[in-house]
Order: C-alpha cells, then structure tokens, then sequence
C-alpha cells in the first residue's frame, strides 16, 4: 500500500511539473503585452512600459533552456530565466501579485476560497441527492415509465448548458416576479444564512443538476450490473427480502464506481464555477481566474492554474487511495 | 459536458448483424431499419432532430453558389427564413415575438429566428469538423499507442491523463486566451480537447483486441506489424470510432457555445446561439426572449446527438441496451 501510495505520489509530482511548465509556455506566445498591462495600459510613453518590464523581469529569457534556430550556439543556457524566478518563489511559498492591484495572489486566495468552496460543497450535496436516489429508483423500477422519464430527464439535464439555465434562473424571476438574490458582493452565512442561501443555493442546483445526471446514469448501470450478480442470487436464494439485497450487498458494490465520478464531477465543478460564478456575481475563485484570464495576468493565471492542477492531482490520489483500499485487486495491478 | 464513453465493444455490431441474419427471415434493408428504428424511438427522434438541423443550417441563411462554366459569377440562393441573420434594422430593438417576428429582435433589430437558423450552421460546422478531425487524430494515436506498448505507450498514456485530469473548460478557455478567437481557432482548440479521452480510449480497445486470436493469426504467416495495424486491426476498432463521434458531437457544440458566451468564441458578424445569449445577458433591461431561443436551441441539438449516440452505444453493445 504505502509502495502504491509513494508511485502514485510521483507520477502527481511530475504532471504538476509538466503542468506548470506547459502553462508558463503558453501564456508566454500568447498575444499581448503583460508590461504595458501592468503599467496601466493604453497610451503610456515606451521608456515607461520598458521600466515595468524590467522590473518585472519580463525581459528574460522564458526557459533555462532556450533553441534559436537562426544563430549559433543554437542551444543556449539561461541561468538568470523568467521561469525558474517563478518557480522558486512558488517553492518557497510566495505565490506572486496581482499585475494591476498588486494584492498578493495567496491573499485572494485566502479571501475567496471559503466562497467557492461553499459553492463546491452545496453543489456536490445537490448531485449526491439528486443523483443517487434517481439511479436507484430507475434501476429497481426499471423500463418502467419511472424509469423512462428519469432517464429522459437525465440526458436532458446533460444536454442544456448550464451558463444558459443559470441565466435563465436569475432573469425569469426577475422579469416575472421582480425578484433577484442578492447580487455583487458576496453574503458571508455567518453574517446572514438567509441571504448567503440565497445566494448560494440556485447557482449550486444548477451546477449539480448536470454532474447529477451523470451520477443517476453511473448508479442506474452498475446497480443493474450488480444485482445480476451471483451473490446477489445467492442472497435471493437464501430468502433475503429484497430491500435488503438492494441497500445492504448490492449498494455497497455500487459505491466504488459512484465514488470514482464523484471526484471527476468534482475536478470538472472547478470549471463549472468560473461559468456559474461571473453569471450569479460571486467573487470567488473562478471568478478570479476568469478575470486574470482575461487580463493576461501571468502571475495569477500561472498560480491558479498550479492551484487548481493541485487540486486535481490530490483529487484523483485520493480517490486511487480510497479505491486501492476498497478493492485490494487494484494495488497488485 | 460528459462524454462518458466507457465500456464499448466495437466488434459487438458484426456480432449482433451476423446473429440478426441467422435468427431473422430475410427481409429487406428498408425493412431492417425500420426494425431498429421502431426498437430505439428516442435515437430516432435524435436522428431527425440532427438531419432537420443539417438542411435548416445548410439551406436556412441562403447558399452562394458559384457557376463553374459560365464565368466566376455567384447566384444566391433563396433563405428560408425572410430576413437575413446580419439585417440591422429589420424590426425595432428587442421585439417581443410577433408574426413577422417569431422569435422577436435582438438590440439593433436583427431578426432572432434568422440568427438562430443561422446559428445552426456555425455550431453544426464547428462541432463536425473538430470532432471528425479530433477523432481521428486521437485513433491514430491511440492505435499507435497501444500496440506499441513499452515506455512509447507509457509516455503518451500519462501525457493523456495529465491532460484530461484538468478541468477542460479551464482548459479550454487557457488556450482561447492564447489565440485571437475566431471560428479556425475555436474549432481547432475543441479539435484538442476531443483528442486526448479518444486516445485513452481507443487505446484500451486495441489492447483487448490486439489479444485476439485473429492477430496471432496474422502474424503467424508473417504479416507485418503495419499489415496487422491497419489491415486486421483498424477495421475492428472503426465502429468504436462512429459511437465516440455521436457523443463527442453534444460535447463539442456545447463547449463552442461555452466559448461564444464567455466572448472567446465566434467573433461578430457570424452569428453563434452562445455569444447571443451573452449579449442578452449583458443588454439592459434584459430580453428575455432573446436569450431564450438560442438556449432552447442548443439544448435541442445537444440533447438530439446525445439521444443518438446512446442508442448507437446501445446496438454496438447490446448488454448495454437499456442500462444507460
């Protein structure tokens, strides 16, 4: 086990690493100018963007190794490079600044994750409770016009988008009814749970909606696959009632596959936030993302996305973790 | 956003024709289809929905047709609907839905049901092009990949799954941001995006088919290694590739509307359902209407190719039938 842990451990290490410098790449040929972003932008005079650039120190070399094709040597060395500066700041714990506010990238980060992590946590609870119990019911009743309409009803909730549908829940009510949740700053549930609920609920719906459908479908297939099983015959035969063949064997079975989806709909959220945040307004992190995205803001596009691939990375070995240990055929695999 | 394509066995189709013929009296091809037809009304109404959309987005904004012989002169063809989709003008701003204006205006009174229509070939070109080409570039790899083996498919396996352990639409809007939207980027960045889960897929196919014994008979007369791959190999692993098109289709034209609606999609003039509902969004007092049938359309078309591509799943795997 801790053999299996210490591989998975390093492969996480060197897709974060690969990560990192695939981002840093590609912000790097990206068009526009992160210098004269920083110093303001517009009509600023040359020697001033010139200044910021070097005081940013984006007029080094991207890479410690750089190729130039034109002269020799072709392969050149850069010990004074942009990304290693980057990546010896992250190491040591220093996330960057903001280029146009200058707040310090882990300072955001600090203020805004208990948001988005509010919104994660209602979300995924909207997916299990929607999503579990739907697949249980389509699959004990199934090919029953229950189980038609839930299946229906789940490849729809695939099919619309979601930044349409959050769309559509903050502008009906509010052309209908005049009604609207409190919008542009964010409600802490400390200071008012009614106002923060609001807030927070619709949008979390939304998300779970889809990832629930996705949950139904996963719940609806393996539990049909299980109780085709030969113990769940077994248990059949030795004259188990057959709730407790369904909540009691077949379930528990069920569960690993579920749980698995559940940590993918749970990395793919980290997505669906940065949609369902700038629609509801609330300055979370995808909102921040989005924004820096937008902004061409090296620092913080660089550092989110090394967030959020830590995120992932831990994700997926807690789930390989978790499953390793469910299901011990995995480890020798 | 899923494109959940697990557990497809692509020899299933041969399987189920070859037990079909046996069991069933001959009858003809017309016959046959509508046999699987009437077994999978949902995959049929996708169908239809797919190839309604296919002529509204063809015919719908008018066709220019050049004349071959008679000289490099253009002849439009007639629209479908009455207005063209970039007519500034043609009703007063934000009309609600009236005769001459089914789906109402936009802000300079374009009309919506033309926008829509023409909405449908933008989305439908995109969504074809990234997908077909994704698909068959991720094929190719995956192939490669896993009847290579060794530390050639060691290296492309954990490439595929740093890459699909990333949020794709942070994925994709990272990569929008490093190229100047237009409909070629947006259609080559989803082409991408379809390329890795096609890889990790059509890879594990060709393991468990690499292990079959028609293989082994190959190469026990001495069939080359290409021989095997694309002679023996590839037509087996095809029909794998028809379902992972179906499903990656809905995902493909929901990820270019994501795209359109945060700004990094389509650019103006084209028209594009996700961008049309950002700009409802952000148009003071909002349009209700506006927004609406751009999202009703590509729920519809999602939800059509999503449909067909579970009932192609289900005749290509038939002990899934039902079960998802």
């Amino acid at each position: 086990m801790l053999n299996f842990i210490a591989r998975r451990l390093i492969i996480s290490a060197a897709i974060i690493v690969l990560l990192s410098i695939v981002t840093f790449g590609l912000l790097r040929v990206a068009p526009g100018d992160a210098a004269l972003l920083a110093s303001g932008g517009g009509f600023i005079p040359k020697e001033q963007v010139e200044a910021e650039r070097h005081e940013r120190g984006l007029d080094k070399p991207y890479f410690p190794i750089s190729i130039r094709a034109t002269d020799p040597p072709f392969v050149r060395w850069n010990s004074d490079n942009q990304y290693w500066a980057w990546a010896s700041d992250i190491l040591r714990g220093d996330l960057g600044r903001a280029a146009l506010t200058d707040v310090p990238v882990s300072t955001a980060i600090k203020d805004r994750l208990p948001t988005t992590l509010e919104l994660l946590v209602l979300t995924m609870s909207t997916t299990i409770l929607f999503g579990v119990p739907a697949g249980v019911i389509s699959a004990l009743y199934r090919n029953s016009p229950i189980d038609l309409t839930v299946r229906f009803g789940a490849i729809l909730a695939l099919s619309v988008p979601s930044f349409w549908l959050a769309t559509m829940v903050l502008i009906l009510p509010s052309e209908f009814w005049g009604y609207a949740p409190p919008l542009g700053r964010t409600v802490s549930f400390m200071d008012n749970p009614w106002d923060n609920l609001r807030q927070f609920v619709p949008p979390a719906i939304v998300l779970g909606i889809a990832a629930s459908a996705t949950v139904m479908r996963l719940t609806r297939s393996s539990l049909l696959e299980v109780l085709r099983a030969d113990y769940v015959r077994t248990a059949r035969a030795k004259g188990l009632r057959e709730s407790l063949i369904v909540y009691r064997h077949a379930l528990k079975n069920v569960m690993i596959p579920v749980i698995t989806v559940l940590g993918l709909q749970f990395t793919g959220l980290l997505g669906g936030t940065l949609f369902i945040e700038l629609i509801f307004s609330i300055k979370g992190l995808g909102f921040y993302t989005y924004e820096a995205i937008f902004r061409k803001d090296y620092t913080v596009v660089q550092s989110m996305t090394l967030y959020i691939g830590i995120v992932v990375v831990m994700t997926q070995l807690l789930i390989d973790i978790t499953y390793a240990w469910i299901d011990p055929r995995i480890r020798y695999s | 956003m899923s494109t959940d394509t697990s557990a497809i066995h692509p020899a299933g189709i041969e399987q189920i024709l070859a037990a079909e013929q046996e069991l069933r009296p001959r009858s003809s091809t017309t016959r046959k289809l509508l046999h699987v037809a009437r077994d999978n009304p949902l995959g049929t109404f996708g169908l239809i929905v797919i190839v309604a959309l296919l002529v509204v987005g063809t015919f719908g904004p008018g066709l220019a047709v050049s004349i071959p012989f008679g000289g490099p002169q253009i002849v439009e063809t007639p629209r479908l609907t009455s207005h063209a989709y970039d007519d500034i003008g043609v009703g007063t701003k934000n009309e609600d839905p009236s005769q001459a204006h089914p789906f109402g205006t936009d802000k300079v009174g374009r009309d919506m049901l033309a926008r829509v229509v023409a909405g449908a070939r933008i989305s439908m070109l995109v969504g074809f092009i990234s997908v077909v080409g994704g698909i068959a570039i991720g094929m190719l790899i995956g192939i490669f990949s896993g009847y290579s083996g060794g530390w050639v498919d060691s290296v492309i396996q954990r490439t595929v799954d740093s890459v699909i352990a990333f949020p794709g639409l942070v994925l994709l809007l990272i990569l929008m941001s490093v190229f100047k939207p237009s409909m070629t980027t947006v259609t080559l960045v989803i082409m991408l995006i379809t390329v890795f889960p096609t890889i990790r897929i059509s890879r594990g196919a060709t393991l468990s088919e690499r292990n079959n014994q028609y293989v082994e008979a190959a190469k026990s007369i001495g069939a080359s290694s290409n021989r095997i791959l694309f002679r023996h190999l590839a037509p087996n692993i095809l029909p794998l590739g028809i379902v992972l098109m179906t499903t990656s289709l809905g995902a493909a034209i929901l990820a270019e509307s994501a795209l359109s609606f945060l700004g990094l999609g389509i650019p103006e003039p084209n028209p594009s359902w996700g961008r049309d509902i950002s700009d409802a969004r952000n148009t003071q007092p909002i349009h209700v209407w506006w927004a609406l049938f751009p999202g009703i359309a590509i729920s519809l078309t999602v939800l059509a190719f999503n449909l067909l591509g579970d009932a192609i799943r289900d005749i290509a795997d038939p002990r899934l039938r039902g079960s998802r």
